[in-house]
């Protein structure tokens, strides 16, 4: 009994130890770190570096992957869409398609911006989607049979779940996607990874939010025709009759 | 009895285990396995206060900082490491690589030789290495401002030693001080 409740106060203590970190730690993060990089124009700093050399592969690649971490601060979206990442991105996206470190840590910082709807506004109006459909319409060339896939995953999951976050923001949004495309680019993606469930769930989560009940029906037609996969026609049906 | 015993603990002290620790560490930088077996023995070594003097000694900082470094992917590796960077690495360490950093960006804005180019790149991969638990200090310091500036300037210029690797150090600074605070597992001392 000593030792039950004896345990049981060790573990409320390093709970509540836990919690105080965590709200320091982002107390810290939110309200120390960002005012001094956004005063000192960093964002501008880095997507400026990264714009003057975009032939060097590595440095585009960890200079995403800060950005990537610099925009999971949510204070920083404004000065992210402001000073020109997502074009940054989206250009390095067209530039280094084949390489998949460039791409995921560029998924990366779209998936942190998408976070907020600044973001998600942001990232369909300045071109963000259209890369991405672009990317996931041609990822068939790209990725098959490539064996570094395991290294960086998936990028497909990534640009899938950015599209989804946008989509969800507005209904503006929603359609601007649909016009550019998403819809298509998404089943081209699920197409191309029938065996991946990752790509599958997202891809189901993002046909939820573009689809209207009409395309739903169309859409599980067209795959069954390709696939005949259970899975698939399952989670529509879900998605039809939750 | 595991080496987390004190008496076995202290026997392998005791028999030169730090420097042979810290040699082989800074001599097999690239292999993942020999740097997360090192760095999970120094984070048992130096709960023991006695023991992080003979560590710092022995140059452990050093090759703390460049096995953190180069092997960003490994969660293991940068989870032990950051623990040790807790325990061994003092304030004035870390307010001492600002300064280093500052006076080697003004040095190399002026000469842009190749050692004063290292210097700028070493100390930003040392503060790389003590973001993790130091971000007050070096916002207080003006670690930020210093990291931004080598950036905006190196970035900037056509004919400079080591541009890609001092830019890739700067953009792994800032990168490690941005991160998400719900990623942040070590709790600072």
């Amino acid at each position: 009994m000593i030792l039950l409740s004896f345990s049981l106060l060790s573990f409320i203590h390093s709970f509540i130890h836990e919690l105080y970190v965590l709200f320091m730690f982002a107390n810290r993060y939110q309200d120390e770190l960002w005012p001094v990089l956004d005063m000192e124009q960093g964002v501008q700093a880095i997507v400026a570096a990264i714009n003057l050399h975009p032939k060097q592969k590595r440095t585009v690649r960890t200079g995403f992957r800060c950005l990537a971490a610099v925009s999971r601060i949510h204070a920083s979206h404004e000065a992210l869409v402001e000073n020109g990442a997502i074009e940054c991105v989206t250009n390095a996206m067209g530039k280094n398609a084949k390489e998949l470190g460039v791409v995921a840590s560029a998924i990366s910082m779209l998936q942190g911006l998408g976070q907020r709807n600044l973001g998600g506004e942001g990232i369909v109006e300045r071109g963000g989607i259209k890369a991405l459909v672009k990317n996931l319409k041609g990822a068939s060339t790209r990725l098959q049979g490539r064996d570094d896939i395991g290294e960086w995953g998936n990028p497909t999951v990534g640009m899938l779940n950015v599209i989804t976050r946008c989509a969800k923001v507005s209904a503006f949004n929603k359609s601007k996607i649909r016009n550019a495309q998403g819809v298509d680019a998404c089943i081209a993606a699920m197409l191309l990874f029938p065996n991946d469930d990752d790509v599958q769930r997202a891809g189901v989560r993002c046909l939820s939010e573009l689809l209207i009940d009409r395309e739903v029906v169309q859409a599980v037609r067209h795959l069954s025709t390709y696939m005949g996969m259970l899975f698939l026609r399952l989670s529509f049906l879900y998605l039809l009759f939750p | 009895m595991g080496l987390s015993h004190p008496q076995n603990l202290q026997r392998t002290v005791t028999a030169g285990s730090i420097p042979a620790c810290v040699g082989s560490l800074t001599n097999l930088l690239d292999d993942v396995n020999v740097v997360q077996a090192n760095l999970t023995f120094l984070a048992t070594i130096a709960t023991d206060p006695a023991n992080v003097i003979p560590i710092v000694d022995a140059g452990g900082v050093q090759a703390l900082i460049l096995s953190l470094y180069r092997n960003p992917e490994s969660d293991v590796i940068q989870e032990a490491g950051k623990r040790v960077v807790a325990m061994i690495v003092s304030p004035d360490a870390v307010i001492d690589e600002v300064k280093e950093l500052q006076e080697a960006l003004v040095e190399l804005k002026a000469s842009k030789d190749e050692a004063t180019a290292e210097r700028v790149e070493m100390a930003c991969i040392g503060l790389v290495a003590f973001a993790s638990c130091n971000v007050d200090i070096i916002v207080e310091e003006g670690g930020i401002t210093a990291l931004i500036d080598t950036l905006k300037w190196v970035s900037q210029q056509r004919r400079v030693p080591k541009q890609q690797e001092i830019m890739d150090s700067c953009f792994r600074a800032l990168e490690q001080l941005s991160k998400d605070p719900k990623y942040v597992h070590v709790s600072c001392p």
